[in-house]
């Protein structure tokens, strides 16, 4: 075993001696590369428990309001709703900052849908602001077309998933 | 001398059979007119010799998987098609690289335009591999190079770099097969930035922190990503991730902490980054410093303003904005100068991005519902599909050497990752896996 392992060890010198010696002899020595770092890894670290949650609870009586493909003007039918929601935002003092949520649905480019999520929960903050809620007590978040409330495919789903909910911290 | 004239005579005569099959002219009224053309219009022969196995414990499986790694990504390229091993009138396998050259006509005579012979050696903590490779034609070294890799894994790596530097050689462009693409999978239930190599293989998270991310962005050694997340609480914020580093670490500073941080791209030169920041009732475009200094903004209105990606010399920026009333894409200056507006046709253009070499930006475009990936020359004189599907081609990203783009489609159901060449063809899915795979970002080349 031992003699195995010499012989192995001398044929490896012998060959890196006579690759040295060739290759000086014939100026062929190649160019040599330094290590890529492709394939080292990035890491990263689960959210800290103690950090703010990403979203808060449903308030039970803030009915969503829907909104039109690529449009975040407050539809008719959501008017009456978001009356209905600012009263019970102004006579629920307990509840506190009420974050407003903007989605979209699933089509078109993420970073514009993010955009226009914005642009939604923008748009209802105004109208509740305008029927007279504190803008202290409304925050905003878009999530774009991360996190739909219906899953599927088409305008079925679609039609539910553009849309503002409302959430409580509490 | 003899075999070298028959040689040139015979390239010239293939060249001439390939001229009409590569104009595809059979089909064009089929197709729309596709003006632009791959970095490479030549398609090259390539015999892969397998590689002296110099390893302390060498092992004939491992030269074949390594010749096998070095032929896929010598095909990858679209550039060589290589030949199979059988076909072969010279020695199936490297003697020794400090031989004599090749008999050139033993691989000219089976069409091989190139040839590459190897050593290689893997042992417990280094992966390395020598290689020479031959013009046939005019019997002529091209390069000899060395390549080490340490750490433990398979050889892959190593034979990618090689192929890249074969692709160099017999056409001026570096190959892009040993970079790697990030993109966003929701396969562990929460949406990731992963990072994979640009075949598809080799998946791995990049993030790992159960909240939403998206949008990465590589920097342009490579070193670092770029990228939005929640993972701080109920607000998207710009974080960056070093390779080797376990914290990812924000991009602006604690003044800018309170409004939304939708997207970050890095320049050309790595000295700033176009971010999407909330300001005044809309998203708009800033310039930044690493580090967060020197907060600029770009553009001033009330409309939404996104998308940015540079122009390769890092003058321009092109970006998309709804200030027409419908999402288009626009050219300014960096400093928000010379605003100019790109696209005009549809109601729908967005994600551009800008291509390595400057002469093509490509977007998405909503046409009757469905979206598809475009190329626009950035003075809009044309303005050309790239990739044509009923359901939808979205984000797309550039190769470093601008022959291929990557982006996600829905044609299978579920949105996966897929490469196509820049003429077209050689449309390849990268990601199998589950879950949803969108917003590739191909990377640079590795230093």
């Amino acid at each position: 075993m031992e003699l195995r392992t010499t012989v192995r060890w001398a044929m490896a010198a012998s060959a890196v001696l006579a690759l040295v010696t060739t290759a000086c002899a014939t100026k062929e020595a190649p160019i040599v590369s330094p290590p890529s770092t492709t394939g080292s890894e990035f890491r990263d670290q689960p959210v800290r428990p103690d950090a703010p949650r990403r979203t808060g609870t449903a308030a039970p009586s803030l009915e969503p309001v829907y909104f039109d493909f690529n449009r975040y003007d407050i539809r008719a039918d959501a008017k009456p709703l978001l009356r209905s929601n600012a009263k019970a935002i102004m006579e629920n003092e307990q509840w506190g900052v009420v974050i407003i949520e903007g989605y979209c649905d699933e089509r078109g480019s993420e970073e514009y849908n993010l955009a226009l999520g914005e642009q939604r929960a923008r748009a209802v903050k105004r109208y509740l602001s305008d029927l007279g809620v504190s803008s202290r007590r409304m925050e905003i978040v878009s999530f774009g077309e991360a996190k739909p409330a219906v899953m599927g495919h088409d305008e079925s789903a679609w039609r539910y998933n553009r849309r503002s909910e409302f959430k409580t911290g509490s | 001398m003899e075999h070298c004239v028959s040689a040139a005579l015979r390239a010239a005569l293939v060249m001439a059979l390939l001229a009409p099959a590569t104009s595809r002219s059979a089909n064009a009224e089929e197709r729309p007119a596709i003006v632009v053309t791959p970095g490479s219009e030549q398609t090259y022969r390539a015999a892969v010799q397998r590689f002296a196995d110099l390893s302390f414990f060498p092992g004939a499986e491992r030269a074949a998987a390594f010749q096998r790694a070095l032929a896929e990504a010598l095909e990858f390229s679209s550039v060589f098609r290589v030949i199979d091993a059988e076909a072969f009138l010279g020695p199936a396998v490297t003697a020794s690289l400090d031989d004599p050259p090749p008999v050139c006509s033993d691989w000219t005579q089976i069409g091989a335009d190139a040839l590459i012979e190897g050593e290689l050696r893997v042992d417990a903590s280094e992966r390395s591999a020598e290689f020479r490779v031959w013009d046939t034609a005019r019997c002529r070294r091209l390069l000899r190079k060395r390549y080490r890799e340490s750490g433990v894994g398979d050889a892959s790596i190593v034979a990618r770099r090689i192929a890249d530097d074969v692709v160099e050689a017999f056409t001026g462009v570096h190959g892009v097969s040993a970079t790697e693409i990030a993109f966003v999978s929701n396969r562990s239930g929460s949406s990731e930035i992963y990072v994979m190599d640009a075949d598809g293989s080799h998946p791995r998270a990049a993030t790992a922190n159960s909240s939403l991310n998206n949008f990465p962005s590589w920097s342009p050694n490579g070193d670092s990503i770029l990228y939005t997340s929640y993972r701080s609480g109920n607000r998207p914020m710009l974080f960056i991730s070093t390779r080797g580093q376990g914290r990812p670490g924000p991009v602006l500073r604690d003044g800018d902490s309170g409004r939304p941080q939708y997207r970050g791209v890095f320049d050309p030169t790595g000295d700033r980054i176009a971010v999407v920041l909330s300001a005044g009732g809309a998203a708009e475009v800033y310039t930044v410093r690493p580090g967060g200094r020197g907060l600029r903004r770009l553009t001033n209105n009330r409309v939404i303003d996104i998308a940015p990606t540079w122009s390769p010399d890092g003058k321009q920026i092109a970006f998309v904005s709804d200030r027409s009333g419908s999402p288009q894409v626009y050219v300014m200056d960096a400093d928000g100068k010379n605003l100019r507006r790109l696209t005009y046709d549809g109601s729908y253009n967005t994600h551009p991005a800008w291509s390595p070499d400057g002469k093509w930006i490509a977007y998405e475009s909503r046409i009757e519902g469905q979206f598809d990936i475009w190329l626009i020359d950035p003075d809009g004189n044309v303005n050309v599909p790239l990739v044509f599907h009923p359901r939808n081609d979205e984000s797309p990203s550039w190769a470093p050497d601008g022959t291929k783009v990557a982006f996600s489609s829905t044609r299978r159901g579920r949105p996966d990752i897929y490469i196509i060449d820049l003429s077209g063809e050689n449309l390849r899915r990268l990601t199998r896996d589950a879950g949803s795979n969108t917003s590739p970002a191909w990377g640079p080349y590795p230093r």
